[in-house]
């Protein structure tokens, strides 16, 4: 038997004869979903990003080169990777003054775009021994020990399929790669403090010593200070000061980057906030004028469909139905669209935004898609309700007069 | 019992800022089988009595009882079903949907509210499935021959519903159009296809407002026709005119003047 135009197939066959209106009416729900899922998806990923970021800092305070305080905090948040250090012994200083309760020595080589490394990545030399950072961490997802010349990969290292990655034009082989943190970490390599010389040994030989010679051994770019309890990291600071008599030391407060960061992502989720809300609020203006104005058209329409016998409850869910529909397409084009923006990007963006950037959870996401799914239809319904009411009203009659 | 029963019936509207009646306490009679006919000026309410008989307007008082059931009683479903089942409305104006087909427009009426099952023309529908499976299976081509193909089931046709439309279309003389939009139409062939749009259901009380206003002297006997036949098969028809032409074909005539009803 032939397939006949019902009610139930009718809000489709008007959409389909109407390609100028529809169309229109897509674009603005696929651009209202994708403002209001890339936005949520962004506030989500930097929020995951920012809480990773603490998870990773378990220091109060990072003595630094001069003038390298924002190469520092650039490698706690998502910057670029960098090279600087002391030439003394700043870590034994340190340590004996007043309000240190536990050390750590680390330093930080950049290594090159160029042919002799296989990408610029951080590369982080650290003491097992003493560390109460990065070890931690790296525990919980590498149970062995760390070899001298051997590596441990962050999570957007590309590692080769021999299981090696080229610095300086020596493979290092990668005994475990981490997961991600959404922070510079996911770019850099670690080291034990013993394979930093190896590593500016192998730098000089390709012709970009990344240390001066004769310094590879005792090169130290950053000491991480745990506070004794009842001191304050500044206090400490000064008390480092006094007792290195180095007055132009640089000081990183970690507490405080996660603070200064966590005020600006929460300036930007604000602004995605309000951006999605006055978005929405406009969307859902376009939409309410499209509906209201294309109401008054089909008046005629729609006393003739009474005439025929249909309900009013019929005429409510033909409205909302074609409105439903424009909804769902554009509420699965915008949840696609902004997937493949955002999904397979995830490295980028975060490098691009400078900020602690995380992917959420595939369970998130999916949340988070027939949230925006049913934001996209919920708002469709609601743009055509008032016209689905104003065209079903009882006396037909009048509303056919009105359509004349 | 009458098929259509108006009683008392007025409706009165506000023009600048003062109430007037535009059907004033009508009383009308119509059995099934009969055809009566309406004339009188525009705006003397004549349209205004046809809509409030079909319910698409309420009336300020006075009742209208079709098919044993009171109009004003009904609920929205109630109403919506008579309107569906027992009544076919010519319109005025020109009403088909635009974006459906000729074909598609007549039809409708036999699809709205899953009414598929019990509609007219859905009896008619199972009752032709039901003679297709009475016959018995064709023959295989050559059941000899392996490589011979077989029908595995008789090749798709017009079902009912489109039986029926495509009659209704012929006998209004624009079964060429079924595949046409509304806007490709002239005035006169809209008019014949909301006729048989009307008819689709096989209503028992058949309403046209001024069915022959557009139509040419042969189309408008074509459709009188058609409605003198409905009549005969026993639908009660009423109708309201313009065309001395159209009155002919009516049992009886009534006046309308300013709101109230009289027999001619």
């Amino acid at each position: 038997m032939a397939a006949h135009v019902s009610l139930g197939t009718l809000p489709l066959e008007n959409l389909r004869r109407k390609p100028l209106r529809t169309a229109a009416l897509l674009v603005v729900v696929t651009m209202l979903t994708i403002a209001f899922y890339a936005g949520s998806m962004l506030s989500l990923n930097l929020d995951a990003g920012l809480t990773s970021m603490e998870e990773r800092m378990g220091a109060d305070l990072m003595v630094v080169p001069q003038n390298t305080g924002a190469k520092a905090e650039a490698l706690l948040t998502n910057g670029d990777s960098n090279t600087f250090y002391f030439t003394n012994d700043i870590s034994s200083m340190v340590a004996k003054a007043d309000g240190v309760a536990q050390e750590s020595a680390q330093t930080y080589i950049s290594s090159l775009t160029a042919d002799c490394c296989d990408e610029k990545v951080q590369i982080i030399g650290f003491d097992p021994a003493t560390d109460f950072v990065i070890e931690p961490w790296i525990t919980s997802q590498f149970d062995g020990t760390l070899a001298d010349g051997q590596i441990v990969a962050g999570a957007n290292i590309n590692v080769s399929a021999d299981g090696s990655v080229k610095l300086y034009g020596h493979r290092f082989p990668v005994v475990a790669q981490l997961g991600a943190t959404g922070t510079s970490l996911d770019n850099s390599v670690f080291v034990n403090m013993a394979t930093v010389p190896q590593v500016v040994r192998y730098s000089a030989e390709v012709g970009h010593p990344a240390i001066p010679e004769g310094y590879e051994d005792k090169v130290t770019s950053a000491v991480l200070v745990k506070v004794a309890p009842g001191y304050d990291a500044r206090t400490v600071a000064s008390n480092i000061e006094r007792a290195t008599g180095i007055s132009d030391l640089g000081y990183v407060y970690p507490g405080g980057v996660t603070a200064s960061t966590k005020s600006s992502l929460g300036a930007i989720m604000r602004y995605v906030a309000v951006f999605v809300a006055i978005f929405w609020a406009m969307g859902v203006a376009v939409l309410l004028a499209v509906f209201s104005a294309t109401a008054n058209e089909r008046k005629r329409e729609f006393a003739s469909l009474r005439i025929m016998g249909a309900t009013r409850g019929q005429l409510v869910r033909l409205i909302v139905g074609e409105s439903t529909l424009i909804g769902a397409i554009g509420g699965v084009a915008g949840v696609g669209l902004s997937s493949l923006a955002i999904l397979p990007f995830s490295a980028l963006i975060g490098r691009e935004l400078q900020l602690p950037y995380l992917q959420t959870g595939l369970g998130t996401v999916a949340l988070l898609v027939v949230l925006a799914l049913a934001f996209a239809v919920a708002t469709g319904a609601l743009a055509s309700l008032v016209a689905a009411v104003r065209l079903s009203r009882p006396e037909a009659y009048l509303t056919l007069r009105e359509g004349e | 019992m009458a098929l259509l029963e108006v009683h008392d019936l007025t409706r009165t509207f506000m023009r600048r800022g003062r109430p007037f009646a535009a059907v004033d306490h009508v009383n009308l009679t119509l059995d099934a089988g009969r055809f009566v006919a309406i004339v009188g000026r525009s705006g003397n309410g004549k349209s205004t009595l046809l809509n409030l008989v079909t319910g698409l307007l309420r009336p300020t008082s006075g009742t209208v009882s079709i098919d044993g059931r009171v109009v004003a009683d009904l609920d929205d479903r109630g109403i919506s079903e008579l309107r569906n089942r027992t009544i076919g409305f010519v319109t005025q104006s020109q009403t088909l949907l635009a974006n459906l087909t000729v074909l598609d427009n007549v039809i409708l009426p036999a699809t709205l509210g899953g009414a598929r099952a019990e509609s007219p023309a859905a009896k008619e529908d199972l009752a032709g499935e039901e003679n297709a499976a009475a016959k018995p299976a064709p023959e295989p081509a050559d059941a000899a021959l392996p490589d011979t193909i077989a029908p595995l089931a008789a090749p798709a046709g017009p079902d009912a519903f489109e039986r029926r439309a495509m009659d209704l279309l012929e006998r209004l003389g624009v079964a060429d159009l079924a595949s046409c939009r509304p806007r490709e139409l002239s005035g006169g062939e809209m008019r014949r296809v909301s006729i048989a749009r009307a008819l689709m259901n096989r209503p028992k009380l058949l309403i046209a407002d001024e069915p022959t206003g557009d139509l040419d002297a042969e189309s408008t006997a074509i459709v009188m026709r058609l409605l003198r036949d409905e009549a005969n098969r026993g639908a009660a028809v009423l109708m309201v005119t313009h065309d001395p032409d159209a009155l002919a074909y009516a049992d009886a005539v009534y006046a309308m003047d300013r709101g109230v009803l009289t027999a001619r």
